[in-house]
Formats: structure tokens, sequence, C-alpha cells
């Protein structure tokens, strides 16, 4: 394709812009306004600071928003560390393989369907305790114990850490697949120092500026995700957003001024958390500079480590996932037996009843908003290749900024202005709502691959053939089509996992597994909520496991998604 | 008197006739409502539920032809949240909701935005099944019904407990705090707003209130710190004591249910009188929980449904309500096999087959007759917000 051809592609960063930017936007807007005393409709026309005030005289407000900040700082600080801790060690060898293989299914597994099995596993009465009562610990009764939704937020931490690692050990497997590594790791190693000594020194000051976006996206995320801090989260007081939450759904309307408020407040102080870190990433190499330097040499240290903190975070879910699925199976299972006493079908067979409706949705919505996300993403990529890359690398940041930005911020407005355009309730409202979420992480997992890939493919290509079209999607998306497969199932998780874009822009009409799940996990009966939950978990299983089928054009071996060193 | 109420009755008719001209004649609502598709948006929380619900709709798909469509909920603050936000951006009509169930707080502030439909409940022919004269379906939570939603079940705060752990359950509330010394953890109740927290704490203060008959009047907010003051005292001393020592509470009855199946605590209470026996049942509980209610009565209510302003279908809606509340529905609600949810209908008011329906029900984990009927009314709605955030203030963090 030449220059010329190229030009059209401007339609798509201008169309993904608007359908990124504008519910972002308006969204805000509608909750800037409030946040001053203005809400027309509901009667508050007079503009005034009460709603701030009413804020910051609230008796949680402080606490919860040190709860919310500290438990995304340390879940996301945490799982950075160990994520790099683990590559350093594992990455390329014998042991990756299996790693990636191992981790896929963690990154698949929605948030919350984790989260809800954690409790299950290390709750006072969860399965771990189960099995060690009475033979081992002595209790015929659940101690007082505050394993889970504790008030610190620590179970909240080891559950956001356990779902941001596999995903921040995924982008930084993408974004070294960029990195000449074989050959930073044979001069250093030549030079007497230590794998992991080369990857702290020369490979890691690259790889961050490179992961910088996912990891200010799962900051954003850590510090403002509702749904696990409800599960698994403190609630005396909760983290900020679910408090904003709260006051959002209050039923005393006034409480959303405060609520609209509260929102902005969040969104300030997950901004000054990303500006912290920002910083932090552009002073580290300096600081530690002669440390870099300071020319020691380490014999290489044993893995073992390394792979007992994966397998411990496997074993973690593993174990979470299957006592979610014994749980299905159970008719009454009291504490402390180890397993039910009596079992039964039956709640599969009342699942049945009624969830072929939520799963069909939840796989049409998953569908519509990541296919539109694909062709949104790569047409915006092609388009970068036909214009000024700078320029065009500077417009793609916006795509994130969803990410950055609190859903319980926008959401709120974003609805107001959807109901104006009459758009709440309808397929196209919520696959539009989908995309806001689904697009910057399609975006995210596929863009690396994608300006890695050899343009000079598709130059011979339409040289022999003078067809660009058909050499671009039989040479370069076929010569792509792992790393598409894995954005695909990235994206199609992150639908999956939607709860408040569906319940609230879908005006609950559209019911899918996930607000099915939260649904019923709010009644008592720990059985249907573990099958609603093993089905929400099993879509993007599936999905992730045939995107780790798909294996790239034969005939092109040299190239492969996550060997790729650029040319 | 009865002429009179009939005379009253009349009048309410021939107003509403005013109002809705065309809508008066039941028949001619049936006729309309047949096709119509009513999205009814109920908490979801409980399978059996939601089961009763689908057979709900099976049976109006059969009878009238209405597909009904049951909008899964967790929170019923959020539906409301939603309606106004529709008002808010000017829908006047195809709102996103036909048909709420609906009561308290949230029915006061639905129906004093004016985001409600109606007055449509005494339309429903099967209205005059149910004592409308009993304050509890003229008053939700002391705000007036006036027609603007229609009965659908009784409620009545209830406690149950594992016999296998305690042999005499507190019926007092300074029992309840001896029993929370000798047993500390074993009992919580969820945190205000939470409706279940509020209803516990509205049922201490009567307990604690040197005048409990003030509770049906306005609350005086310059006097509200003198009636209260036991009420925390009270709650000082048992927090400590209750499950992970107050720093975590339930977020509703559902989890106190599981914390009760789990061991975890030793009493709870729900809404429902029937729910412990019915859960035993489905083998959400253990066979050794009984319930009971506390010697100076519970609190009790009703809950409704209710159409909202907006709705494109009120028609179908109506005939949805006028279901609910026939015989055949009322008694499969009842029935622990299927909801468990005890009928809103004044069995006087049926003939012998409408009272065929009702299987005598017995379980060891049902409430006792005398229990039942030791009923409190709803304390004012003012003292609602106080409270709230009087607790907040004092046990938030």
């Amino acid at each position: 394709m030449t220059r010329i051809d190229g030009r059209w592609l401007g339609v798509f960063p201008a169309l993904t812009l608007l359908v990124m930017l504008v519910p972002l936007l308006s969204g805000l807007w509608y909750t800037l306004l409030p946040s001053f005393g203005y809400l027309p409709s509901l009667g508050f026309e007079q503009w005034s600071l009460q709603a701030w005030q009413a804020l910051f005289a609230h008796p949680l407000t402080l606490q919860a928003s040190g709860l919310s900040v500290l438990s995304g700082v340390l879940s996301s600080g945490l799982a950075l560390i160990s994520a790099l801790y683990v590559l350093s060690h594992c990455y390329h060898r014998a042991s990756w393989r299996w790693l990636q293989r191992a981790f896929a299914p963690m990154l698949a597994v929605p948030h919350v369907a984790l989260a809800i099995g954690l409790v299950f596993l290390l709750a006072p009465s969860g399965w771990v305790l189960r099995s060690l009562s009475p033979w081992l610990t002595g209790f015929s009764y659940p101690p007082l114990w505050q394993s889970v939704q504790d008030p610190y937020g620590l179970s909240l931490v080891l559950a956001l850490w356990l779902k941001e690692l596999p995903f921040l050990l995924f982008m930084l497997a993408v974004a070294a697949g960029q990195l000449p590594l074989n050959a930073s790791l044979a001069v250093g190693q030549s030079l007497g120092y230590s794998r992991a000594q080369v990857w702290w020194r020369v490979i890691i000051p690259q790889l961050l500026p490179r992961v910088r976006l996912p990891m200010l996206a799962v900051l954003a995320f850590a510090c403002s995700v509702v749904d696990v801090a409800q599960v698994i989260g403190p609630t005396k007081p909760p983290t900020l957003a679910v408090l904003v939450w709260q006051w959002f759904s209050h039923s005393d309307v006034s409480f959303r001024l405060m609520g609209a408020a509260g929102a902005l407040w969040l969104l300030a102080l997950i901004g000054s958390v990303l500006l912290v870190y920002l910083w932090l990433e552009r002073h580290y190499l300096r600081w530690s500079l002669d440390w870099q330097l300071n020319g020691r040499r380490h014999r290489p240290r044993s893995d073992k480590p390394a792979g007992l903190l994966v397998a411990a975070a496997m074993l973690l879910a593993g174990l979470a996932m299957v006592v979610m699925l014994i749980w299905s199976f159970a008719w009454r299972w009291r504490f402390p037996d180890m397993l039910p006493q009596t079992w039964q079908l039956g709640t599969w067979q009342q699942a049945a009843e009624f969830a072929y409706s939520p799963f069909s949705q939840s796989l049409l919505l998953a569908l519509s908003s990541v296919l539109l996300s694909l062709l949104l993403c790569i047409g915006c990529l092609e388009y970068e290749l036909h214009s000024d890359r700078a320029r065009a690398l500077r417009w793609s940041k916006l795509f994130y900024l969803p990410l950055l930005v609190p859903q319980v911020a926008f959401l709120f407005g974003l609805q107001v202005q959807l109901l104006k355009w009459q758009l709440d309730g309808r397929w196209l409202g919520v696959i539009w709502a989908h995309t806001v979420f689904v697009l910057p992480y399609v975006f995210l997992s596929l863009a690396d691959n994608y300006r890695g890939f050899d343009q000079r493919y598709m130059q011979a290509a339409v040289s022999l053939n003078h067809r660009p079209l058909l050499s671009f999607v039989q040479i370069k998306l076929a010569m792509l089509a792992k790393p598409i497969a894995v954005a695909i199932a990235v994206g199609f998780s992150v639908s999956i996992a939607q709860y408040l874009p569906t319940l609230f822009i879908g005006a609950g009409r559209f019911s899918t597994l996930t607000t099915e799940a939260v649904a019923l996990a709010s009644g008592g009966d720990r059985r249907i909520t573990a099958v609603m939950v093993i089905l929400q978990s099993l879509l993007p299983l599936l999905v992730f496991s045939l995107a780790q089928l798909t294996t790239p054009k034969r005939v092109f071996k040299p190239f492969s998604w996550t060997f790729h060193v650029r040319t | 008197m009865r002429g009179l109420f009939a005379f009253g009755l009349f009048t309410l008719i021939i107003s509403i006739t005013a109002v809705l001209p065309a809508q008066a004649n039941w028949q001619e609502i049936e006729q309309r409502a047949d096709g119509q598709t009513v999205y009814f948006n109920a908490w979801a929380g409980s399978e059996n539920i939601n089961s009763y619900i689908r057979w709900v709709a099976q049976r109006v798909k059969q009878e009238h032809g209405i597909e009904l469509k049951h909008v899964k909920i967790s929170d019923t603050a959020n539906v409301v949240s939603r309606i106004i936000a529709e008002h808010a951006s000017g829908r006047e009509q195809g709102g996103s909701v036909d048909l709420l169930w609906v009561n308290g707080e949230n029915f006061r502030t639905l129906k004093q935005a004016q985001l409600l439909y109606g007055p449509f409940a005494e339309l429903l022919p099967n209205l005059a099944l149910t004592d409308q004269q009993s304050a509890s379906l003229q008053y939700d939570f002391s705000e007036p019904v006036a027609g603007m939603e229609s009965p659908w079940g009784g409620a009545q705060l209830t406690f149950y407990y594992d016999s296998e752990r305690i042999n005499q359950p507190p019926r007092l509330m300074a029992q309840l705090l001896e029993f929370a010394k000798q047993h500390p953890g074993q009992f919580s109740y969820p945190a205000p707003p939470d409706f279940y927290g509020t209803t516990f704490i509205k049922q201490a203060l009567w307990e604690w209130m040197d005048d409990p008959a003030l509770l049906q009047l306005p609350a005086n907010p310059e006097r509200f710190q003198q009636h209260t003051a036991a009420l925390w005292r009270f709650l000082d001393q048992l927090h400590p004591l209750m499950w992970r020592a107050g720093q975590v509470q339930p977020n509703g009855a559902g989890q106190m249910q599981q914390l009760v199946n789990d061991g975890e605590l030793t009493l709870a209470f729900t809404f429902n009188p029937n729910e412990p026996a019915s859960s035993v049942e489905q083998g959400r509980l253990p066979d050794s929980v009984r319930s009971y209610t506390f010697a100076g009565g519970t609190i009790a209510n009703t809950h409704f449904v209710a159409i909202p302003f907006n709705s494109s279908v009120p028609q179908a809606a109506m005939v949805v309500a006028n279901f609910l509340l026939s015989p055949e529905a009322q008694a499969r609600k009842a029935d622990l096999n299927h909801w468990g949810d005890p009928s809103i209908l004044d069995m006087r008011k049926l003939d012998a087959e409408q009272r065929a329906l009702f299987v005598a029900q017995q379980h060891p984990a049902m409430l006792s007759a005398e229990d039942r009927a030791r009923t409190l009314a709803e304390p004012h709605i003012s003292w609602l917000e106080l409270l709230e955030a009087e607790w907040l203030r004092r046990y938030g963090k």
C-alpha cells in the first residue's frame, strides 16, 4: 500500500476517538455539574460548594480515600515487582512456556469471580480451614478471624495482586519481545553478570517505559474497582469507590451531589497516584545509577523462589476455582467438613432453566464489542503506517483514557447522556459502553506486535499480486493471527467482566452472566452463586484456550509473537 | 360502616375514572395488555424467588398473552436512581421499568418525586381479597399508599438460631446483650443504610425508648439524642461482642444466612417469617434452625409492586400486579417448596375453593402462630434519616 492509498484510513482514528472520548467527556461533564450543586432535573439549581463540604465533612471520606489509595498502590506495586522478578528468572527458560500456559486462565477469569472464590477459600469458614479442622486446629466452629474483608484491605490487595500479576506478566512479555534480549543477555553474561543481573540492570530499565500504560491502567483500576472491593474489601469504611457508588445509588437523591463530588475526588486521587508513578519511573534510573554501575558480579541465583511465587499464586487461584466447583454440586456443606455431606445436581439443573439468555447475551455483547474494537484498532494501526508515526503515537494514547478514569466518575453522567439520546437499554448503547473499556485493552495487547510487523512482507506480497487488500488479509493478518487472537481473548474477557456499564447503560434489561452472578451473590445461596461464577469464567476461558491454540501461518516460521525481534 | 366504605371506594373509583377515563374498565385494560411486554424489576438474590417469578411469567403468558421479563437487580435503590435519571433526561414515555418490587424509603422517594403511575391499585379486582382496612396496606412506612402501589406480600422481622448451639434464644434486647457476652462473635447485623440493618436498629430503639409510642409520630430532631441515648449505650456494648468484633458487618440477610449455615453466626434475622423454614427445606440452613420473634413483638410491614410514571405498558403491568394478588399466585408464593413468602390475602374473603389452594404448612423452623401475631408497626419514616446519620457518625468507622 502506498501513502496515497492510506489517506482514507484517517477515518479510523477519528471514529475511534469519537467512540472513546464522547462518552468519557460527556459523562465527566454530567458528574462535574452536580458536584457543584447543579442537577436541575432533581430540583438542584443552586450553584454551591455544599456537596464538596459535605464530602469532606463526611466521617468516612478520609479513611476510605486512604484505603483506596493504599490497596491500589500496594497491590499494583507488588504485582509489578513480582512480575519483574518472575520474568527476570523465568523468561525464555524451560519453565516459561509452561508458565505462559498456566497464567492464561488466570488472565481470563473475571476479577469478581476470583474474588468470590478467594472468599470461599480463605474466610474463617472457608475451605482451607474446613480442611484443617478440627484435626489440626481443634475448631468445631469457625474461628473469629478476619481473614477476608479485613479492615486494612489486605485481602483486597491479595485478590487484586493475584489478578494483576498475570496481566502485567503478559504485557511485560509482549514488551520484552520488542527488545534485543538475546544480545543483551549474551553481552551481559559474557561480562560475568548473572542473568538476573542483566535483567535488572539492562533490560528492566528499558521495559518499564514500555509497560507504562498497562501499569497506569492497573493502578487506576486497583484504586477504583467497585465489584471486587464489594466482595472482598473492607466495609467499615469501604474503599472510596464503593462509598461513592453507595452514595450514587442511595435512594435519597440528594446524596448524588456528594457522590459526584466524591467521584471527582477519587479521580483527583488517582491522578496524583499516576503522577507519582510517572515521576518515580522517570527518576528510577537516575537514583539507581550507582547501584547499576557498581560493577559487582553475582553468581546466578536459584530460580526456585520465582517458581515458588508463581506456584503459590497459581495454587491460590486454582483452589479458588476448585472450591467453587465443589460448592456448585453441594447440597449441604457445613463447617468443619472438608467435603459436602450431601451432593446434588439440582443447582446446575436450576441454572439450566434460565442461564441460556444471560449466556447468549454475554456472548453477543462480547463478540460485538470485541469485533468493533478490533476493526477500529487495526484501522488505527494501519493509519499509523501511513502517517507521521510520532504524531500517531501521541494521539493513540488518548484511547487509554477510559482505563485511567474511575468508572464511577463518568458512568452516571454517561447514563444521563445516553438517556437523552434514547440509547439506554438498547444494544447499540450497551455495545458502545463495552467498547469504551474493551478497545483500550485490545489496543494495548495488539499494538506492539502489530507495529513490530515487518512491513517488507507486505511489500513483497503486493509487488507479486498487486492486490493490497488480499495481501493484507492473507499475509499480514494471517501472520499476526496469534497476537490478534490473544487481543480478542483479552478484549473478550474484559467485556464479560463488565458489571456497572452493563447495568447502567443497559437499564437492567441486559442480563449477562456477570449481572446475574452479582445479583445472586447478594443472596444467601453459595451454591447458585458458584454455578453462575463458573459459567461466567467459562466463556473467557474458552476463548483464551482457542487463542492459545491459534498458530500463525506456518510458512513464515521465523515470526512468532513472543520471540519477535525487531529487524 | 361497610356501606360507607363501599361508598368511599365508589367515589375513589369515580375520581380515578376522572383521571384515567380510558382505563377504568378492567376488561378493557386486560384487552390492551394482551401482547405487551412487561419489564419487572425485582431483587434477584434468591433463586427460589427468581424461579417463582419465572412461573408467574409462564402463567401471565398463558392467561393474558403478556411477556413478563424479570430484570434481575441486586439493590432496588439503583432502579430508583435509574427512574430518576430517566425523568432527569425528559424520558416521559418508554421508560425502562414497567413494574417494580418496592417498599419503604424507595417507595417514598418515587412517590414524593411524582415518579409513579396511578393511583391504580383500586382498579385491580383482586385487591378486594385483601384486608384493605389494615394499616399495613394503607401505609408503607408511614407513607400513605394511596393506590400508588399494590400489595404483594407480608413481612415481619423474624429471628432464627441454631438450636444445636443454644437452647434459649434472647427475646429482649437486654438478653441479646447477655447472649453476645456469653457467645462473642456469634451475632451481627448489616450496617445501615442496608434495609435489614436499619430495621434492626428501629427494633432495638423500640425496646430502649421510654415511650415507644413516640415512634409513630414524626421525630423531633432536638430531642432525638435524648430519645436514643439508651439505644447507643446498648450498641456501644454490643458492637465489640459482634461477629469480627463489629469491624465488618454482613451485607444483608443473604450473607447472614450463609454465615449461620457456615456456623460463623448462631443467631440471625430476616424479614420473611417463612424463610428459615424454606431455607432448611432447600438446604441453605441446617435442620436444627428454629425461628422466633422478640417478646414485645417485632416490626412488620408489607412489600408492594409499583408502576413507574413512564412505563409504556401500564395496562399489562396492572394485569401482572392483579395476577400476583390472585389466590393461585399467593398460594404458590406461600408454599415453602417454592418461595415461602406469606400470603397477603385475607382468608375470610376467599371462597372454599380458593382457600383450598393454600396447603396447611407445618415445619419445625416455622414461626409459631403467637409469634406471628406479635407485630409492631414501622416507625414514622422521619426517624430513619436521623437514625442512619447518627449510626454512621458513631459506628461508620
